[in-house]
């Protein structure tokens, strides 16, 4: 089993004043995973996963959680509500087979859209990625995706279309 | 800086930002993001210019107190600069 990074978690503020915490995911977080994604509204669902889901497999809840922090990083956004833990937020990286490059994904809550969780989750995944050696992340976001589109754009995306795929953009910037 | 200079200065830095909002609507006890098309890297970004040109530090836990032009401009009031404002 891979060792925790526990020095990886950090305490911030969003635009609200709200603290939240930012922390390597970790198997225990199954239950408030599964939560997040059935929280999620289902255009947030269809732009993280690309399918019509409404609650994720036990493996791939296993897939998303149980993560090795090395050719797989995640961080989740929390903050305490009704006395537990709740997920706000994920972003993720899968480092490519040659090691160089990873691919990334991020939800945020619906109702926490806008709050800034996702600048702050994207921030935490590049630099932890450039901290370990990797030189550029990229991502797939759906064309209709305006808001991410632009997202990726203010985080220093580049665009590229593949005209074969219409209905996604790839996007990819240097670390 | 008088509040008032103040005032006009975080407008400049909104508009800079978000160049279609009409300033004298801008209701100054009203979070201005319900007020403004400002989505949360816009949001950073009149942050990061606010500190910038006010030379201030702005604390990300003290984010929570810059809702309102009005709030904004006392935050700043009562913040020493680093430097005169450029």
């Amino acid at each position: 089993m891979a060792r925790y990074p526990a020095e990886l978690i950090r305490k911030r503020y969003l635009f609200d004043g709200s603290e939240v915490t930012i922390r390597p995911i970790k198997a225990d977080d199954a239950p408030i995973e599964a939560d997040f994604v059935r929280h999620l509204s289902p255009e947030s669902r269809y732009s993280r996963f690309m399918v019509t889901l409404n609650e994720l497999p036990a493996t791939k809840l296993r897939y998303l959680t149980d993560v090795d922090y090395d050719k797989h990083m995640a961080f989740v956004a929390t903050l305490p509500r009704d006395g537990k833990e709740t997920e706000i937020g994920v972003a993720r990286y899968i480092v490519d087979p040659k090691g160089a490059s990873c691919e990334f994904a991020v939800a945020v809550d619906d109702a926490w859209q806008g709050s800034g969780v996702a600048g702050i989750l994207m921030a935490t995944l590049m630099d932890t990625a450039r901290a370990r050696g990797l030189t550029s992340m990229e991502g797939i976001i759906l064309a209709s995706n305006h808001k991410m589109l632009k997202f990726a754009r203010q985080l220093g995306f580049t665009l590229h279309h593949d005209w074969d795929e219409p209905d996604t953009i790839q996007v990819v910037r240097p670390l | 800086m008088d509040d008032k200079e103040i005032r006009a200065a975080v407008v400049a830095v909104v508009r800079s930002i978000a160049p279609e909002i009409d300033a004298d609507r801008i209701e100054s006890d009203k979070p201005l993001r319900d007020q403004i098309d400002l989505d949360s890297m816009d949001w950073l970004n009149v942050i990061v210019e606010l500190r910038e040109k006010f030379r201030v530090d702005i604390a990300e836990s003290d984010y929570g107190k810059l809702q309102t032009l009005n709030a904004i401009v006392d935050y700043l009031v009562a913040r020493p600069s680093r430097h005169s404002p450029g």
